[in-house]
């Protein structure tokens, strides 16, 4: 097998020939392998194979060299990051650190990831912030790891994790229990593999091919419009003219009398990190590198999981159905802003002032307040060339500071 | 500082847009989308029928013609009409005037 292509597609089988449903989830899941140090997160209630995915991902990639820590039991920080030679420390004086497997290992996995202390929260989230792990005052730098964790986020926990630790997570997806149909068919598998699902998963990508995989996909190159796209799509989840981002009152209490509340910002409580975009990003090349395209539409779909545990919504009963609900808002409103050729003009605008254009493009930013920003950008230009007055300004008109 | 990738995204997203810059004003041909569900009706069709089957009307030359004839038909009627309108009328205000003349005297 020399084509990298058909390992990526004969895990996805492999994996699937032993994982019941869920398909959508398993595919990104798959994806999110492709791109150097990737974090994946599983988030299902209990039972529903959340930690058998991850162990069958772990083993397609790893084979046995993999290691897996759970949050359910006392880790010490021993067994996660590293522990004194005691031997070096009695006869030399020396702190000399043994480094743990978890740190050394190229596949990491860490089951109920929501009940780890916040010691090993602290450093695992070190580790995924900075690539490396500091024990007793010595640094071990982690070269290019996978990491993937569980959690059933409706589980009682002595903590609560940090959402800053979440947002170090790729993607975060969600499992659904198995219909009548698929509980079937889970028998079937279980019976074919004699109920050892997890240890009859093969090895099916060595650790030097996912190397090679990853480069190749990190030098995948994105068309312009593509990567317009996804910038376009995290902005419109981030974007707040009220400035949300550095208010102590969020929305709906912000976005009252606020021109833009039918857009999708006012639906957000907190914005997206800048990570959203980067790991989108990463997840069309990874899907250009693998089917050869990646379409606007796959992107919106990405997008669901990129987004899912980055944001907080105003609307909170069933986060994945409001964030898909937001999505397809979205394809509309990025339809709406091809029918105004908005890009055209402000290219147009960018090149040259001109009067005409700019009115049509104050005309424009009224209902988009994406685009406003940029045309915020073009006026202070314009201003320090004297071409227009601070006070006949967008900003200014809509008593913007 | 603009950035280049951003340029290079507006100017990938002008190059697909059939705009064009008239002075201060910014036009575009939407083009005329026919689906194939939407046919093209015959004049004849628009005139008798109560529904039309399709968005587009096309006239044959001849219906054309006739239809031509027709106009200027009515316009040099309509012009014959107007001016023996403006003569009734002066002949109305001329009458109306003798008979307010005799009711005074």
């Amino acid at each position: 097998m020399t084509n990298k292509r058909e390992y990526v597609r004969t895990m996805q089988e492999e994996v699937m020939k032993r994982f019941v449903g869920n398909e959508e989830a398993t595919y990104i899941a798959i994806l999110n392998l492709l791109h150097k140090r990737s974090t994946l997160l599983i988030r299902a209630p209990r039972g529903t194979g959340k930690s058998t995915l991850m162990l069958l991902l772990l083993k397609g990639m790893f084979g046995d060299d993999f290691t897996v820590i759970s949050g359910a039991s006392e880790v010490k920080r021993g067994e996660v990051i590293g522990r004194l030679h005691i031997p070096s420390l009695e006869k030399e004086g020396t702190e000399k650190v043994l480094w743990a497997r978890f740190v050394q290992a190229h596949g990491k996995g860490i089951d109920e990831v929501n009940r780890l202390n916040p010691y090993t929260t602290a450093n695992v989230h070190h580790m995924m912030q900075f690539g490396e792990v500091w024990a007793y005052g010595q640094k071990s730098t982690a070269s290019d790891y996978t990491l993937i964790a569980n959690e059933n986020p409706n589980d009682l926990t002595t903590f609560i994790q940090p959402p800053p630790f979440y947002d170090r997570f790729d993607v975060c997806v969600y499992l659904n229990s198995l219909t009548v149909s698929q509980k079937f068919e889970l028998q079937e598998k279980n019976n074919r593999y004699e109920n050892d699902l997890i240890n009859s998963m093969p090895q099916v990508i060595r650790y030097e091919d996912l190397l090679e995989i990853r480069r190749e996909v990190e030098g995948t190159e994105l068309d312009p419009e593509t990567l317009g796209f996804i910038n376009i799509l995290v902005r419109d989840f981030q974007v707040c003219v009220r400035d949300k981002e550095h208010s102590s009152v969020l929305p709906p209490v912000l976005c009252e009398g606020c021109h833009f509340t039918r857009f999708v910002c006012s639906s957000v409580k907190e914005p997206p990190s800048e990570r959203a975009t980067v790991v989108l990003t990463q997840l069309a090349k990874a899907k250009k590198w693998l089917e050869g395209e990646v379409r606007n539409d796959d992107i919106i779909e990405m997008a669901k999981w990129v987004l899912v545990h980055r944001i907080s919504l105003v609307r909170n009963e069933n986060v994945i159905e409001e964030i898909d609900e937001l999505l397809q808002r979205e394809k509309e409103r990025m339809l709406e802003r091809e029918s105004r050729r908005q890009w055209f003009i402000l290219n147009e605008l960018y090149t040259n002032y001109s009067p005409g254009l700019y009115r049509t493009a104050r005309e424009i930013a009224v209902e988009d307040n994406v685009f406003a920003e940029e045309l915020y950008a073009l006026e202070e230009k314009w201003i320090k060339e004297g071409k227009i007055k601070k006070e006949e300004t967008l900003k200014a008109t809509l008593g913007i500071k | 500082m603009e950035s280049e990738y951003f340029r290079k995204f507006l100017e990938s997203k002008s190059s697909k847009v059939n705009a064009k810059i008239i002075g201060d004003l910014l036009a575009w041909d939407e083009g005329l989308q026919i689906s194939r569900s939407s046919k093209f009706t015959d004049f004849l069709e628009l005139v008798y029928a109560e529904k039309t089957t399709g968005d587009a009307i096309v006239l044959e030359r001849g219906t054309a013609l006739d239809l031509a004839e027709r106009i200027e038909w009515m316009e040099k009627s309509i012009e014959s009409l107007s001016k023996k309108v403006k003569v009734l009328v002066a002949i109305l205000i001329l009458v109306s005037l003798v008979a307010i003349w005799g009711w005074l005297t």
